[in-house]
């Protein structure tokens, strides 16, 4: 049968779009109502969305990363801001002296995988169903774009009084250094516009089709919620069934939260949580900078960074982010393959365990659970 | 002998009024009396027997809590919203998402979609994003009193760390519409604005029950000559003055579960517990930590509305004593019940409903009614039913557990006899004297409480210094609501990280309580 994936976003995928990225937001990406409820009020006022498939995004085009930045809890009081985000993408189509053809996301987890279609909604450019992590990524240099040779620069920053900061330096580190000490005076709830990159390279680094990819994870597990079947099995029935190529997907662990350990170092949250399983003869420990990183049982390690890495409430699947876990939830640690593109030796070294400061070499999930 | 203080506690719940009467910290008299849809006759009543109980004159009461979930519940469950407008404090933040975007189309249609958003607001350290626009209140203000309304809810961004501007806001408000009616944010939600805001549209919508409330308990105690000043229960277990309740109802909607827990700290001694409710229809479990409930920090949806009041954690299930048993291959406990029937309508009663409470008494564990009418069931079938209460209760204990350390358990309530006094995973079970009317009790300890929260960068202030700032702000907010000075103890420290935050910033947040200063009669 041939299977045409639907390009279009209306307000009845919301629950299931929303859904999708908290999955692949692999615990982070920040509490994802506040965007849902912005993507609602934009489909209420423009009508649907209709995503350009990165196939067909033209070799000269002209492409642009939108997205927030910020601390992910003031964005719950303080909201992402379309004005700022559209005032970012003007000024650096100003000094580029150019209109972008089509914007794109810089991840598939969380607020930054749904803010830019409520962009592309209000100011009517095309949003491109791809992005550049699969998943959620705490820094900017983390993005495929920048993995494979793209230039963060300029950076755009732009908050919602129209603020706007220009950063210009010599490599992505260092870009999303100065622009995160920016980011810090405006109130931590920033907009950004970066990566400028032709139509051609887009396609040779992006993960595509992941906004597509998020709603129908949505809708595998939400239909299964409804119909009253298991929405875990449903969702790892889903990945081994993807029609292009199967991702592995697996509950690594089931368990109650027996311990919440929470502290700041080196300028992001990290942590831990400790599960315990029914007859407490095995304890689970997730390790958290931001997302959750490395999953533990016993001495074994089951899960690594880039491979996504998710706590659903056991009953429902509903994703659980990590300012989110608390003592007592029962949960089901699941783990699903990072895309091949953040598994090369070149993205591993940006994106793998040691930059994260585990001090061990990756090994891909898969290969975990059949040790 | 000079006699001590006696207090009166006095909780109305959707179907029963519980009064118990307490001298030097005993229970000197207690009662419970069904409402009947009359609320102050059957307020009146139980007060009278409960004071008739113990012997104590009226004039000796030196002060009375009231705990009543009656009104307000009543109305959210009926969906019987008034007209509210709500001015959000932002601009130039924020306009992406306007107030109410969540609302279910019903409640939205009943409050109407009165929206006013201006400028101002404030960063997470409470500096300002932008100055109030004061002309800009105003003539919301006016465009409100043009169109008849007085339900007014005011938010800002941080109005959490900074009430200021939602201050000045409501005096302004005021100053146009005498009669207005009006919600600040600030003063009853947590973190995250639309949340917070969805409190206070609530209780603007509700704001006309506030009078109700105070009106009846006003009427009820004049009626049996009690002159004592009088408090009023709230979500989270803490007290609020009568002035404070009538313009804040929603805070009484769910005071019983936190009494309840309260209820049972005093009874029996403990400070940290599993306190189990059973009632008619459902159960309520929640932890008692360091004297007071466990407060639930995620948002919980009210009629289908995100809110985030303070309250405690409960999980609550469709068990009680008038639950419906279905016996057979599918068996079901509840969730429906025969509620306040279960006296004419369980099968120990000569009725013909088989109930939890039958399987109860069928069981052995508790002796009501006549044993004789469930003699005929087959003791297999009791056997199953049983052991399925048990497990439901141990189920929802252990989820309310946050630790795999040992914890006792207290059971109160109507229903508690269901109960066996061997719960797996319990290794201590407390079911006090006067536990029926738990929640009346605790409604008389209910202690004044304080909190106050603000963003702090560890690496430039240090923590203890950062705590004691906050816990400080939280302390003054608790002498405020009437709190005994000498009393006052802090209770929780909660330290949040940011994530994604360059630097160490941490949400702290202090609660501080303390006893009700009371002056003593007689």
């Amino acid at each position: 049968m041939l299977f045409r994936r639907s390009l279009r976003i209306d307000a009845g995928d919301l629950d299931e779009l929303v859904y999708g990225t908290a999955i692949l937001a692999s615990g982070g990406g920040g509490d994802p109502y506040i965007g849902q409820l912005i993507l609602k009020q934009a489909l209420q006022k423009y009508g649907p969305a209709k995503l350009l498939d990165p196939v067909r995004v033209h070799d000269k085009a002209l492409v642009l990363v939108v997205g927030a930045i910020g601390a992910s809890t003031i964005f719950l009081e303080r909201f992402p801001s379309l004005d700022a985000l559209a005032g970012a993408v003007t000024e650096m189509e100003s000094r580029l002296g150019r209109k972008a053809d089509a914007l794109v996301a810089a991840e598939a987890g969380g607020l930054n995988a749904i803010l830019p279609i409520a962009l592309g909604l209000r100011l009517g450019r095309p949003i491109i169903d791809a992005d550049g992590m699969g998943r959620a990524f705490p820094e900017g240099h983390m993005m495929t774009y920048g993995i494979y040779g793209g230039r963060m620069a300029p950076l755009i920053i732009a908050d919602d009084k129209l603020n706007t900061v220009v950063i210009e330096a010599d490599d992505n580190y260092k870009t999303e250094q100065l622009g995160r000490s920016m980011v810090e005076r405006m109130g931590n709830s920033a907009m950004a516009a970066t990566y400028p990159m032709t139509g051609k390279f887009f396609k040779s680094v992006a993960i595509r089709n992941t906004i597509t990819l998020s709603r129908d994870i949505g809708r595998a597990a939400l239909t299964a919620r409804r119909e009253k079947r298991d929405p875990n099995a449903a969702l790892i029935k889903f990945f081994s069934a993807m029609h292009k190529r199967p991702r592995f997907a697996e509950t690594l662990f089931t368990g109650k939260i027996v311990d919440v350990l929470s502290k700041t170092g080196g300028g992001f949250v990290r942590g831990a949580i400790t599960l315990e399983n029914e007859d407490r003869r095995d304890h689970c420990i997730v390790e958290i900078q931001n997302e959750n990183i490395i999953v533990r049982i016993g001495q074994r390690t089951i899960a690594l960074v880039p491979d996504i890495i998710t706590i659903l409430e056991h009953e429902t699947a509903e994703p659980i982010t990590t300012e989110n876990l608390q003592y007592g939830q029962r949960v089901n640690v699941f783990g699903l393959a990072a895309p091949e593109l953040l598994r090369t030796p070149k993205a591993l070294k940006i994106v793998g365990p040691r930059a994260f400061g585990i001090d061990c070499d990756y090994q891909p999930i898969e290969a975990l659970a059949a040790a | 002998m000079k006699r001590c203080s006696v207090r009166l506690g006095v909780d109305v719940g959707g179907t029963n009024a519980d009064v118990a009467v307490i001298e030097g910290g005993e229970v000197i008299g207690a009662h419970k009396a069904q409402l009947q849809n009359r609320i102050g006759a059957g307020i009146n009543a139980a007060i009278r027997e409960a004071l008739a109980a113990s012997k104590a004159p009226a004039e000796k009461i030196s002060a009375v809590v009231v705990g009543t979930t009656h009104f307000t519940n009543a109305a959210i469950e009926g969906r019987r919203l008034q007209p509210a407008a709500i001015l959000r404090i932002c601009l130039p933040s924020n306009q992406d998402l306007e107030p109410m975007t969540d609302w279910p189309p019903d409640l939205l249609r009943a409050v109407g979609g009165h929206i006013y958003m201006v400028r101002g607001g404030y960063e997470f350290d409470g500096r300002e994003i932008t100055p109030l626009d004061e002309n800009g209140v105003r003539n919301a203000a006016r465009d409100m009193r043009r169109k008849g309304i007085i339900n007014i809810a005011v938010s800002c961004i941080f109005s959490t760390i900074n009430d200021e501007m939602e201050n000045r806001a409501g005096r302004i408000i005021a100053d146009e519409i005498p009669d207005a009616r009006i919600t600040l944010s600030s003063r009853l939600g947590r973190f995250g604005l639309i949340d917070r805001e969805n409190a206070a549209l609530l209780n603007a919508a509700l704001s006309s029950l506030g009078s109700t409330i105070i009106e009846t308990v006003v009427r009820v105690l004049s009626e049996l000559d009690i002159t004592a000043p009088f408090y009023l229960s709230q979500n989270d277990g803490s007290l609020m003055s009568p002035e404070y309740a009538a313009r804040y109802p929603v805070l009484t909607y769910a005071s019983g579960p936190a009494n309840s827990i309260r209820g049972a700290a005093h009874l029996t001694g403990l400070a940290d517990a599993i306190v189990a409710d059973i009632g008619g229809t459902t159960t309520d479990v929640g932890e008692l930590k360091n004297g007071l409930p466990r407060n639930r920090s995620l948002p919980k949806r009210l009629a289908g509305v995100r809110t985030n009041f303070r309250m405690p954690d409960l999980v609550q299930i469709g068990l009680g004593g008038g639950s419906i048993v279905r016996l057979g291959a599918d068996m079901m406990v509840g969730p429906e019940s025969v509620g306040y029937e279960l006296n004419s309508k369980a099968l120990v009663f000569g009725g013909d409903v088989l109930t939890a409470t039958d399987i109860a008494v069928a069981a052995g564990r508790t002796e009501i009614g006549d044993p004789a009418l469930v003699s005929h069931l087959p003791s297999e079938d009791v056997a199953r039913a049983d052991k399925l209460i048990q497990t439901m209760i141990a189920d929802a204990i252990d989820q309310m557990k946050t630790s795999a350390a040992p914890l006792p358990v207290v059971l109160v309530g109507g229903g508690r006899d269901l109960i066996s006094r061997q719960l797996p995973g319990v290794d201590e079970i407390y079911i006090p004297d006067h536990a029926d009317v738990a929640n009346a009790v605790g409604a008389t300890f209910a202690l004044v409480s304080g909190e106050a929260e603000q963003h702090v960068d560890y690496n430039a202030v240090k923590r203890e210094t950062a705590i004691e700032i906050v816990k400080r702000k939280a302390q003054s907010e608790a002498l405020a609501a009437g709190a005994d000075p000498a009393t006052l103890r802090e209770v929780e420290v909660e330290e949040t990280p940011l994530p994604y935050s360059a630097g160490g910033l941490i949400r702290v947040r202090v609660k501080v309580v303390g006893d009700l200063l009371i002056e003593e009669r007689g």
